[in-house]
């Protein structure tokens, strides 16, 4: 059994189904990527699994706790990290962590090195006793970190925590998630940057129009998805018989030239001798081989090929 | 549960002592406009310091001495005994004394020989000092006439007595707005209680509006969302915001009963429990107003535009900007939060009707339990995203 459970989860505003049956495990010690388009009920099924909203429909269960049951139960294993700054700019920083840290009830001086443990976690120790209108909007983001993990939550939800800031603070972000799993919290983590999920998530979930449309590691939505290696060759000339040659070779899908014939695309099946075939094949037929780069497939296309859309389409 | 109450309420007030703007608009400004209004139209003027010094020992001396020593002038004059004319002349140049009178050595012989006699006066640089002075001396003068136009035309032993002695019935010194109509605008109460009462409940009812704003704020901000993915009771935090803007009008009360108190020397009476009723009533009135506009609303920017609208006609309908315009609109003044407490607090103030002060009250009790139900119900439309 893992950690999360969604059985049959449907949320339903009036007429319209904006979470649709939604069926799949997270394990305990996960990094899970929720991705999907603006709309396409991500937020929706964050807030349902963390009891800010009401589900229409089905269940969820948060280390055995059902959320429709025991709501209580599951709030306290959970640390919602919201999109949103939700913290008060009037306060410092530690009273903005104290006061979060007194509602989950933590007593005293374990309260205390909560708090004091939860800024340093998020570099912002040094900079306790400051308001956050002083901060850059990365420490923001820190702070909000920080007011959600101080009860050492099993799960963390992070809802594009990296939104509108400065690559060093997004990098700091991404190391805490890394770490925040070692410690052994079990991570959901939403963004609109492949890239992002692609570094950290050991396993993505991609939702569209309210329906889970894959779910698995990286490599089986690959898989899933068809989606192959590319080698492009940048040769002095174009050569018809080597073209001939590329195409009829069975660890080869695909070859596209450039217009001069000096820059081929090749997409290649799953095959480990296939880039030495092809070497061979330039250096048979006399081409100077100038420059070869490969590309792997990326969640982007792979997203853009399950939906039809990209992660940005509103 | 009350944990969570008033961990939240006690953040509340942290946040609410940090910003500045409303500790200035919700506590300054009252005090401001309380002075403004308040020194603007009372009636209540201190006593004239009047230096003198009496060189006659004739006849009169003795009804000089009881006028300038009788209790009916005190309200008006406070004497200071000189002892020249030269030192009458100095204290006022100085400014020790508002207004200087010399009794010069031959006024009772004058007097009496039926001659043209005078006080030497010497006004001071204040013109409402003056105008109270020479009141209480032509007070004594036109009796001084009175009494020999009397002899001259009755004799000499006819029963006729100088000085001020029905002063007790009759104010020596009237002073005020034409037509003499404060006392119907302001009641048993004076300008300066008048105002400091209407100001007050204006105050707290805009303090309710923090309650609200503080809830949509924290709805827009994400922060309420926050409070309620935690595992604590949702309405205690929403309670506590509440409470907290609670706790910010009673502490905007309690500056501005003393502060109007000790510094404008407003009389609150001794009923400090029936005020406090009074405040806490409104306070709870205006909350629950805010939140029922709130809910309808939507946004903090129109609550408060709303709010704001509402609050100002109703302090204007209750005669709160300008005295006496609640007896012009009639049944209109009645319908405000503003004309329940205002009647309680002057009533209070004046400690004179005690049966209307409680009945006030029982009225406000009334309407601030009726929206705060209101409230209660449409709560959910305020704090909740998806209500």
């Amino acid at each position: 059994m893992g950690l999360i459970t969604f059985r049959d989860v449907v949320k339903k505003y009036d007429t319209s189904l904006i979470v649709n049956y939604l069926n799949f495990k997270i394990e305990e010690g996960e990094i899970f990527g929720l991705l999907g388009p603006n709309g396409a009920g991500k937020s929706t099924t964050i807030n349902m699994l963390s009891g800010l909203l009401e589900l229409s429909g089905g269940d969820i269960a948060v280390d055995g706790r059902s959320i429709r049951k025991q709501p209580l139960e599951v709030k306290r294993r959970i640390g919602l990290v919201p999109q949103e700054l939700a913290i008060y700019e009037t306060l410092t920083a530690r009273e903005n962590v104290t006061f979060f840290a007194k509602l989950y009830g933590l007593p005293g001086k374990l309260l205390r090195e909560r708090v004091d443990e939860a800024l340093r976690f998020v570099g912002l120790l040094d900079r306790a006793k400051d308001k956050p209108s002083t901060y850059s909007g990365g420490m923001k983001r820190r702070l909000n970190i920080a007011c959600a993990i101080m009860h050492r939550p099993k799960l963390i939800i992070m809802d594009e925590p990296t939104v509108g800031i400065d690559p060093q603070s997004r990098n700091h972000i991404l190391e805490s998630v890394r770490e925040l799993n070692r410690l052994g919290s079990t991570v959901i983590y939403t963004s609109h940057y492949m890239e992002e999920v692609d570094a950290i998530c050991s396993r993505i979930g991609i939702l569209d129009q309210g329906k889970l449309i894959a779910v698995g590691t990286k490599e089986e939505l690959k898989r899933q998805a068809g989606q192959a290696e590319r080698l492009v060759f940048e040769i002095d000339r174009r050569d018809e018989p080597a073209l001939a040659e590329m195409e009829g070779h069975p660890g080869v899908k695909r070859v596209e030239e450039s217009d001069d014939g000096r820059t081929l695309i090749v997409t290649v099946k799953d095959s480990p001798s296939i880039l030495q075939d092809l070497l061979f094949i330039i250096q048979k037929h006399g081409i100077a081989l100038r420059q070869l780069t490969r590309i792997e497939p990326n969640l982007e296309s792979l997203f853009l090929q399950m939906t039809g859309r990209t992660l940005r389409d509103e | 549960m009350i944990r969570v109450w008033l961990t939240t309420a006690y953040y509340e007030l942290v946040k609410y002592g940090r910003m500045k703007s409303v500790l200035v608009i919700l506590i300054g400004l009252p005090l401001l406009l309380i002075l403004l209004l308040g020194s603007a139209f009372d009636t209540d003027l201190k006593p004239a310091k009047v230096a003198l010094y009496v060189a006659d020992q004739g006849e009169l001396s003795g009804s000089i001495g009881e006028f300038w020593n009788g209790e009916a002038i005190k309200p008006f004059v406070f004497v200071l005994k000189t002892d020249s004319g030269q030192e009458v002349e100095d204290y006022v140049t100085e400014g020790i004394a508002d207004y200087g009178v010399y009794v010069p050595a031959d006024f009772s012989q004058k007097v009496l020989a039926g001659e043209k006699a005078v006080w030497k006066t010497f006004s001071g640089r204040y013109a409402e000092k003056n105008v109270a002075a020479d009141a209480v001396i032509g007070r004594y003068m036109a009796e001084l006439n009175l009494k020999f136009a009397a002899m001259a035309t009755l004799g000499t032993d006819a029963p006729v007595r100088i000085g001020n002695a029905d002063a007790r019935r009759q104010s020596l010194v009237a002073i005020g707005n034409l037509g003499n109509t404060e006392d119907r605008l302001f009641g048993e109460t004076s300008a300066m209680q008048y105002y400091a009462a209407a100001y007050l409940i204006m105050f707290l009812l805009f303090s309710g509006m923090s309650a609200a704003l503080a809830l949509l704020g924290q709805k827009e901000d994400g922060t309420l969302r926050r409070l309620y993915a935690m595992p604590s009771s949702f309405r205690a935090a929403v309670f506590g915001v509440v409470t907290g803007a609670v706790m910010l009008a009673c502490l905007q009360s309690l500056v501005v009963i003393v502060f109007t108190k000790y510094v404008y020397d407003v009389e609150w009476s001794g009923h400090y429990l029936a005020i406090a009723a009074v405040c806490l009533l409104t306070t709870a009135a205006g909350t629950g107003l805010a939140i029922i506009v709130a809910s309808v609303a939507g946004t903090s920017k129109s609550t408060q535009t709303l709010f704001t609208i509402l609050v100002t006609t109703m302090t204007f309908l209750s005669g709160g900007m300008m005295a006496g315009i609640q007896n012009m609109v009639g049944i209109a003044s009645k319908l405000t939060i503003n004309h329940w407490a205002n009647i309680s607090l002057r009533a209070i103030m004046s400690g004179s009707d005690a049966a209307a002060a409680w009945n006030a009250i029982g009225v406000l009790a009334a309407i601030a339990a009726v929206l705060s139900l209101i409230a209660i119900f449409r709560l959910p439309k305020v704090v909740m995203r998806h209500a």
